[in-house]
């Protein structure tokens, strides 16, 4: 006798599985060392945002919206506060979570609030920002960026990674705000670079996913607005490096100087053909 | 306490000048005088308290447990309990960020080791029991003398353990125990990593500011300094607890690397300094307080 | 392992109506906190701070008639041999703040401090038995060194049953394997502030228990009063100079 399996929902018996198509090898691009990723951009994405953007490089996708200037309750305050909140989408493997987990303790496997990564996105970000915009124009309000990590490469088990998202997600950040019309002081953009110890050479905006097996180098974020002398508003340098000279640091922050530049004209060009 | 805005106009016109001028006389390499104590916990391997004359205070437990090294991904955990804060706040998370970082990437794990099989865990717990400004440094400082003595049990089964399923034993003798420090290997002296926080006002670096000038700070930066180097992680960050502070903004690149210049000059004294502290400290002298 | 022996000593040496070794200070936080205190009992270590009293934050915090007493604990993950981390809403601890709650709003002359708020902050850095008697000494010297009203001293001690012999002042192992009791006692009389038994104990035992617990507690109170008198004395020697 045939026993009907009643636990399961069975398909028509003439069900074909899916074309699912092989999983693509990523050829490692052939990019010069101080050629940055192609990406795709698009604002203006989330309806009831005051602003939003939307932006996509490899592995790494990114959706900003920016809520504000919103009137809040209480008691007046004469300048505008700015709050930052990074998320990964539930499903997604953070950067690093690992070392950053509680492994022991009671504290169960669902997250409750924000992770520490994500504190940490959220912190580069709020501190990378806040000289930008002018929160003086906007008193007794709030001005609140929403960020969501679609997806994420996370496939190096170190910061590296973490260095690269917080890049992308400062200058989708960047766009965001200019969507929103929330008066800012400049653009800020960002840049990030490896520098190889052993040959001393720089790789820009390096894809850590790829046959990426340096461990022998020192990693930097930067983030600038390029109209206002090039001033510094949130850095992060990270990586094995257990003696930073002051060369090395120029050279670092010269080479995301240049990428922060490249990402600008970028911005730029695009912020362009959308007013057209 | 939250300033004026006629006391902040005030205080920062006074940090601006050359030299910087503090409201507590500080030069702008000094530190703010500290006590310290270290060794008290009976049912810890190792344990600091640091207090600042303004109050802050935190206690810094370390300890060991010995865990199937194929079973964990670090071999260092920290935690942060900041009184007044909720584990989970922003403020909390990114001290614990900045710490396990830290203390992961630049440690000596080798001193860990115990077999082939296992080896110690370090859970470093730091309690902040107050605070005035921010607690990174007084943070770490603590955790540096609690590493520094930090005393681990003696290993009296056999090293190599690969073939035999054998548990670790341990040396009941407590007097035969081996500070953390006497198990590094003799040609590094073992020193902990470190954070340094300076502030940025104009052309002017302070280190270890104190609540009130955090909050006329243009900026801050967050160095860690081990083996007498600077060293990654560094990164910068808005000391003031509220984006209210008005006078924040970005830096000039040189300052970083002028930032680093400093460090390498007064860095080894404040080391020392935490290394005669732990010389001069009195374990029999009973009471914490 | 013999928690009592015939000989009539316990595990750790002390005949059945001994003390631990009691140590405590106060103003040991001159600069962060209104009063403070540090109590070892045995190897139970407690710091309590204590602001106020104060405007409370919140209008809704404030009492037109008396004082709020608001008690907070933190545990350290490293109180106990083996760590554990531990949640700040756990049912055991808030049990135990509404307790001390309740026993301090009697004991305080709350009706002095109307709409303000007092806050206690306790630390325990290390456990081993007794820990709310820990933990309400470390409090009732807290509110002294805060120069806060009180009737009189809340002493607290805990007691336990081993078959018919009370022990007083128990460990974390003798409090593991018997029933116990903590009770807090105000001042030299026998009144209590404070009874807490979470297990079952005979009724025609009890009095022996409460007679050798409230004789500890008056131990415990001469202890505590030496300690504010001789820091007394040293707060007045340097008004004199």
């Amino acid at each position: 006798m045939n026993v009907t399996d009643r636990r399961r929902l069975l398909g028509p018996s003439n069900a074909k599985s899916a074309n699912i198509p092989e999983t693509r090898t990523s050829s490692p691009s052939k990019r010069s060392e101080d050629e940055i990723r192609k990406m795709f951009l698009k604002t203006g994405l989330v309806g009831n945002a005051n602003g939003s953007a939307y932006l996509e490089v490899d592995d790494t996708i990114i959706e900003v919206s920016v809520f504000g200037p919103r009137p809040i309750k209480g008691s007046f305050i004469d300048r505008a506060s700015f709050s930052v909140e990074c998320k990964f989408l539930p499903h997604i493997p953070q950067p690093n979570e690992e070392t950053f987990k509680n492994q022991s303790g009671s504290a169960s496997n669902v997250r409750t609030g924000l992770t520490t990564v994500e504190q940490k996105l959220s912190s580069y970000i709020e501190t990378a920002f806040l000289h930008s915009i002018i929160l003086e124009k906007y008193p007794k309000s709030t001005i609140d960026v929403f960020v969501t990590i679609i997806s994420a490469d996370t496939t190096s088990s170190s910061n590296k990674s973490l260095l690269n998202l917080c890049n992308w997600v400062s200058n989708c950040t960047s766009l965001a705000l200019v969507d929103s019309g929330i008066e800012v002081k400049d653009m800020v953009t960002s840049g990030q670079v490896s520098l190889n110890k052993s040959t001393n050479k720089i790789l820009m905006d390096p894809d850590y996913s790829n046959n990426y097996s340096e461990d022998d180098s020192v990693d930097c974020v930067c983030s600038y607005m390029n109209m206002l002398n090039d001033v510094v508003v949130g850095f992060w340098i990270d990586g094995n490096q257990d003696d930073l000279d002051e060369q090395t640091m120029q050279k670092l922050f010269e080479n995301c100087n240049g990428m922060s530049k490249k990402i600008r004209s970028n911005f730029n060009s695009y912020l362009r053909g959308t007013i057209e | 306490m939250i300033l004026s805005p006629a006391e902040r106009s005030y205080l920062y016109d006074s940090l601006i000048q050359k030299p910087p001028i503090r409201p507590d006389s500080r030069s702008g390499h000094q530190f703010r005088p500290l006590e310290a104590k270290t060794a008290f916990l009976p049912s810890s391997n190792g344990s600091a308290r640091i207090r600042l004359m303004d109050g802050s205070e935190c206690i810094v437990s370390v300890k060991a447990k010995v865990v199937l090294k194929s079973q964990e991904s670090s071999l260092i955990e920290c935690d942060i309990d900041v009184s007044g804060n909720r584990d989970d706040s922003n403020f909390v998370s990114i001290l614990k960020f900045n710490l396990t970082n830290l203390l992961c990437q630049n440690f000596p794990m080798d001193v860990l080791q115990l077999t082939s099989k296992y080896s110690y865990k370090l859970f470093i717990d730091c309690l902040v029991i107050s605070h005035t400004s921010y607690p990174l440094t007084l943070l770490s400082l603590a955790t540096y003398l609690a590493l520094k003595t930090t005393r681990l049990p003696l290993l009296v089964s056999d090293v190599d353990d690969s073939e035999v399923e054998e548990q670790p034993t341990f040396s009941d003798d407590w007097d035969k125990s081996k500070y953390l420090k006497e198990m590094v290997s003799s040609n590094s002296k073992f020193q902990p990593p470190i954070f340094i926080t300076l502030g940025v006002v104009g052309d002017n670096l302070l280190f270890d500011p104190s609540t009130e000038e955090e909050q006329v700070l243009e900026n801050g930066l967050i160095l860690s300094w081990y083996n007498n180097k600077v060293i990654t992680p560094i990164s910068n960050i808005n000391l003031a607890s509220n984006s209210n502070n008005s006078n924040f903004k970005g830096m000039d690149p040189i300052l970083i690397s002028k930032s680093l210049a400093l460090l390498k000059k007064y860095c080894g004294e404040i080391v020392d300094a935490l290394d005669g502290i732990i010389e001069h400290d009195d374990a029999t002298e009973g009471g914490i307080f | 392992m013999e928690l009592y022996s015939p000989e009539g000593l316990r595990i750790d040496g002390r005949r059945w109506n001994e003390l631990r070794k009691f140590e405590c200070r106060i103003n040991t936080h001159p600069n962060s906190s209104d009063g403070s205190s540090f109590i070892e009992q045995g190897n139970t270590k407690v710091i309590c701070m204590v602001q106020g009293p104060m405007e409370p934050v919140l209008r809704s915090q404030s009492n037109p008639n008396q004082a709020n007493i608001e008690i907070s604990i933190t545990i350290a993950n490293f109180s106990t041999t083996e760590r554990k981390k531990r949640l700040k809403n756990e049912k055991r601890l808030v049990e135990l703040k509404a307790t001390l709650e309740r026993t301090f709003e009697q004991s305080v002359m709350c009706k002095l401090y109307p709409r303000t708020v007092i806050q206690v902050n306790i630390h325990v850095l290390a456990q081993d038995g007794g820990l709310l008697a820990g933990i309400t000494n470390a409090i009732t010297l807290g509110l002294i060194d805060a120069g806060i009203a009180m009737y009189d001293y809340v002493s607290s001690i805990s007691a336990g049953l081993y078959d018919t012999t009370p022990l007083l002042d128990l460990n974390t192992l003798e409090e593991n394997d018997m029933s116990t009791l903590t009770i807090g006692v105000i001042g030299k009389s026998e009144k209590l502030a404070l009874l807490l038994l979470e297990d079952k104990m005979p009724l025609d035992r009890l009095e022996s228990v409460l007679a050798i617990g409230i004789a500890g507690g008056h131990r415990i109170r001469d202890l505590m009063d030496e300690e504010v008198r001789r820091h007394g004395n040293l707060r007045l020697s340097k008004v004199n100079v």
